[in-house]
């Protein structure tokens, strides 16, 4: 199953719930950001030294650290939400 | 309900961090703010009166459920205010170009405040921006689908606050909310109502984010990214320095002249001498480096109200990551070069605990403004001056870089083995939170409201270290008068403790002299420039270092141990209120008490080596 960390930049992709090892209250607080299962969200850019990359959801913009971001879980294809880019 | 909670009329701020809700409270309220601190955490509430009312500025979250300790605290304090009857309202702050995030705390605030028929207000902030085609806000609509007020304001420039104020002072206790309006109570289906909202009411928050994304594609990349980062230090660099020294200059010759004006109102003896050497020189030790903490706080005002601050912490999470660091690290050991009290101050955004609290502890690594005039004394004293590289880089300079380089490396070191001893202790990352951080929109900021906040800061930092720093000079003055009085500093207790301890120091190649300054100076190490002057028989030491270096070198002093004394000052601890302020900021005394055994250790044992390395090199 792909997750966050592999999405490039540019590509969207719809949330498909969190991997097993990423704790509970740091998925809810996922979640309350606006990565719930179903949402799409889009890879904005990366930052040097691979360090993190910006993720755009619900029509704001978070940087996630590269170990948080493998554990969110991405659907198979592109979403219908929203306009595709 | 008591008769003294129905006088009170409670007001609560509530909102996410970035939603301008603390410049919010400042339009509201003015400057008069009182600040209430819970300890071990870094939650603040501030409060305020408007009118009739008092407004309390809850610290800015994301959601009712904490993550971190302080997120608890904050959380349980809103939960205990709601639930006292003096409170009249809450007044939810949203984003305007960030709707359908910021509905989700108002969704989730909403059916707790209702189970006590607590009013909530949902003030929609920044409307100033909301301008072209993209800009549609429709509050009727919100209002109605949501069942409580909605109101547009703009904190920077001030539109709505009337109308949010009529609101709040015609409200009762009994809401007028809407039965029919129920809302969900699982995460997923808030944000669904949330995003449902924000597309039948809100504007296209595809077209906002699009034109900060532009920005992020010279913020962010490596290639322009770094330079405009390094640009914007040298800025913050020089603001601290150069824009600050006239500053500092006056403030310390006014608090001088007046303390002579003071004291030449009295006749000679111990209360004129207390009066002028003790009393004004402990308002002039701290009062001197106010304007540069307010400079610094302006900037980092700056900086953070423009949206670029969160833009640089994702820059260098991962350099700082190698130390254990996080993103949000560099800031604070950045201010750390002007003061480590306001930078352990400013350490409170990083997001992990753990990472804060390794930041707060090696902080005081960076070479502080206090410890420049003692460099300016060592260096300029005893380093050759000669030029390298055909006259165009002169050895001082270099060792004077070399010593700043030195503490950065100092504390990133520090900050690595911290955390390899937390990993080994805890096992792994309990109770941290992860690097998740909001890039906030990019925006011009005001001008008020970052003064009214680095005024704010300021005072809190005379709070905490006046009363420190003031109480330490007086004592090391007490100690160097007695028992013989003014200009007798040679046969007083702080000279004979100095004799005491000069066995302990001797291995750095210090004498008794020097032994005393450095004893002096750990209460606070500005007093070392003057002590040693006293010693040397030179009144105003700062002002004629040139002298007193001749005079430490007439009195056997070498290059030896004056770098011994230069790597020691640059290392070791010698700060009593940075210990008072790291005990506040950690909550508790084991994180001063080890910071200081281990740095002053490390600083005694790199002195020792310096000087025998020096010695066995050639230097005298």
């Amino acid at each position: 199953m792909r997750n966050l960390a592999q999405l490039p930049p540019g590509a969207r992709a719809r949330i498909d719930g969190f991997g097993t090892a990423l704790r509970p209250e740091v998925g809810r607080r996922l979640r309350e950001l606006g990565f719930v299962d179903g949402n799409v969200v889009r890879c904005v850019r990366r930052a040097p030294f691979g360090g993190p990359r910006v993720y755009a959801v619900s029509g704001a913009a978070f940087a996630l650290e590269m170990n948080v971001a493998a554990h969110v879980l991405l659907g198979p294809a592109d979403g219908d939400d929203g306009p595709r880019g | 309900m008591t008769a003294h909670a129905a006088e009170r009329a409670d007001v609560l701020l509530v909102g996410n961090p970035n939603s301008g809700k603390s410049l919010l409270f400042s339009r509201l309220t003015g400057i008069a703010q009182k600040v209430a601190n819970y300890p071990g955490v870094t939650t603040e509430v501030r409060s305020g009166h408007a009118g009739g009312l008092v407004i309390h500025d809850y610290p800015g979250i994301y959601s009712l459920e904490p993550l971190t300790l302080d997120e608890r605290v904050a959380i349980e304090r809103l939960e205990k205010a709601l639930a006292d009857p003096g409170t009249k309202a809450i007044v939810c702050v949203l984003d305007a170009t960030r709707l359908e995030r910021s509905l989700y705390l108002l969704l989730e605030l909403l059916p707790r405040a209702r189970a006590v028929h607590v009013p909530v207000i949902a003030a929609v902030n920044v409307i100033d921006e909301l301008v072209g085609p993209s800009a549609r806000l429709d509050l009727a609509g919100l209002s109605a689908s949501v069942g409580c007020h909605f109101v547009g304001v703009s904190a920077k420039t001030g539109q709505g606050l009337e109308d949010l104020r009529a609101i709040l002072h015609h409200l009762d206790r009994e809401p007028p909310w809407d039965e029919r309006c129920v809302v969900p109570g699982s995460i997923e289906d808030r944000k669904g109502l949330a995003r449902r909202l924000t597309r039948a009411h809100g504007p296209r928050g595809d077209v906002l984010l699009r034109s900060q994304e532009r920005f992020d594609r010279v913020f962010l990349s490596t290639a322009l990214g770094l330079p405009l980062f390094i640009v914007v230090m040298a800025i913050l660099f020089q603001a601290i320095f150069t824009w600050a020294a006239p500053l500092m200059a006056l403030v310390k010759d006014g608090v001088a002249a007046t303390g002579s004006f003071v004291g030449g109102l009295m006749p000679a003896g111990l209360v004129h001498d207390f009066i002028e050497d003790a009393v004004f020189a402990g308002i002039g030790a701290f009062l001197t480096f106010v304007p540069q903490i307010f400079i610094l706080f302006l900037v980092i005002g700056a900086l953070e109200d423009s949206g670029y601050l969160a833009r640089a912490a994702v820059l260098l999470h991962r350099p700082l990551g190698w130390f254990g660091l996080s993103g949000r690290s560099f800031l604070p050991l950045l201010s750390g070069h002007a003061c480590a009290i306001p930078a352990m101050m400013s350490a409170r955004t990083i997001e992990s605990p753990r990472r804060r609290l390794i930041t707060v502890m090696v902080i005081p690594f960076t070479s502080c403004s206090a410890r420049l005039p003692i460099y300016a004394l060592l260096i300029g004293g005893f380093v050759p001056a000669v030029s390298l590289v055909k006259g165009l880089i002169g050895l001082q300079g270099v060792v004077f870089a070399g010593v700043y380089v030195f503490g950065i490396v100092n504390a990133l070191l520090a900050a690595a083995g911290e955390t390899i001893q937390h990993r080994r202790r805890l096992g792994g990352r309990l109770g941290d939170a992860p690097f998740v951080v909001e890039l906030p929109p990019y925006r011009v900021p005001g001008v008020q409201p970052i003064v009214v906040a680095a005024a704010s800061r300021s005072w809190s930092f005379v709070r905490r270290a006046a009363p420190v720093i003031f109480a330490v000079v007086v004592v090391v003055w007490a100690l160097g008068y007695f028992p013989h009085g003014s200009g007798h500093l040679e046969q007083s207790w702080l000279a004979g403790l100095g004799h005491l301890l000069e066995p302990v120091f001797r291995p750095m190649g210090a004498d008794w002299k020097s032994a005393v300054g450095i004893v002096s100076s750990f209460v606070a190490r500005e007093v070392f420039v003057g002590t040693m002057g006293t010693l040397n028989g030179l009144e105003e030491a700062g002002e004629h270092l040139t002298q007193l270096s001749s005079a430490l070198q007439l009195g056997g002093m070498g290059l030896a141990s004056a770098l011994a004394l230069l790597v020691f000052y640059a290392t070791s601890l010698q700060c009593a209120s940075t210990l008072v302020v790291m005990r506040k900021e950690t909550g508790s005394a084991k994180a001063p008490l080890f910071a200081f055994v281990s740095m002053t250790t490390i600083a005694y044992v790199g002195a020792v080596v310096t000087f025998h390395l020096a010695r066995a090199l050639g230097a005298t």
